[in-house]
């Protein structure tokens, strides 16, 4: 084999991008996200940008390389957990008290930096909680001890 | 309602009762469900409670949490200070390489603390079990992440038999 070039790896140095296809992409924490479903490249550069994942049967996320970790030709490993997969998971007080889940997640721009969390408790509106008052985020997003949860009765108007 | 009597030497302004203990979601560090409290545990001679037994669910084994565990009690929910050896398994294991090793089948430990002494991580193609030693385990989160290939792991488990 021909080698032309310059002051890039040699080629025993790199491996081929098609292999990235179908690969395990695995979040920060563990969780298993999805496989790469497409591999986007900048035209001007010729780099590599992000990934298409797909999650689950019909969802589409779309990783740019900035949150790469390690790529490995068995997987991608992420240095971030996808906010966007918080969707669904509880949301407790401090107390142990689950207020709702969540709805929706708001985002500075398309960065994975969360501002709000939309949250929908069971036959009630959903709220907003603004980030500063979530202390974790895990198997279920915990409150500060200094949020306090609004509670509304079922019989108030503006419910 | 008539105030109760007390006929005993301490205070109980500010106790709880088992009725607000049992039935309880217990919550881990990570805001996982472990399920509810099924049983308190007192030792007879000191009168003290020593732990609870949380039923984890419909046909699955019910799981003793010894006192020291037990960060605080809420209203609403117990919370524990660790997250269970136990919910290991079942989790998918990787290597370095990010390769799919198995998945845990037995998580084996320290005597009766919630120290993870090995993993039996049972692999998909051909059944293969191996046994993960602890120092062979880096992060343990969602899934286990090994410090080794599984080539290492494959070679290991060779020398073991031997």
């Amino acid at each position: 084999m021909d080698e032309i070039l310059t002051t890039t790896l040699p080629f025993g140095e790199t491996f081929n991008l098609k292999k990235l296809l179908g690969v395990r992409v695995i979040a920060s924490n563990g969780l298993i996200v999805g496989k790469v479903s497409q591999l986007r490249v900048d035209p001007k550069t010729a780099k590599l940008e992000g990934i298409m994942v797909r999650h689950g049967l019909f969802r589409r996320i779309y990783i740019d390389t900035t949150y790469f970790q390690k790529i490995n030709p068995a997987s991608i490993i992420l240095a971030i957990e996808p906010c966007v997969l918080l969707k669904g998971r509880k949301v407790i007080t401090a107390e142990g008290e689950v207020v709702g889940t969540v709805r929706a997640v708001e985002r500075k721009e398309l960065t994975n930096d969360i501002k709000e969390v939309v949250v929908k408790p069971f036959l009630k509106k959903s709220f907003v909680i603004p980030v500063a008052s979530i202390r974790s985020f895990g198997a279920s997003l915990i409150l500060r001890p200094s949020y306090h949860v609004e509670k509304k009765k079922l019989w108030r108007p503006g419910l | 309602m008539s105030k109760k009597r007390n006929s005993g030497d301490q205070d109980f302004e500010g106790t709880i009762t088992s009725d607000d203990v049992l039935g309880k979601d217990v919550i881990d560090p990570d805001g996982a469900f472990l399920g509810i409290i099924e049983k308190l545990h007192i030792d007879p001679r000191t009168l003290e409670i020593v732990g609870i037994t949380i039923d984890k669910g419909f046909l699955k084994k019910g799981l003793f949490i010894g006192r020291g565990y037990i960060q605080k009690i809420t209203k609403f929910a117990v919370f524990l200070s660790i997250r269970p050896a136990y919910d290991v398994k079942g989790m998918a294991v990787f290597d370095t390489q990010g390769k799919k090793v198995g998945t845990v089948r037995e998580v084996i430990l320290v005597g009766q603390q919630n120290r993870i002494r090995s993993l039996i991580v049972q692999s998909r193609i051909l059944r293969k079990h191996f046994i993960v030693p602890r120092d062979f385990i880096d992060t343990i989160s969602r899934s286990v992440f090994l410090t080794c290939d599984k080539d290492v792991l494959e070679r290991m488990q060779l020398e073991l038999k031997a």
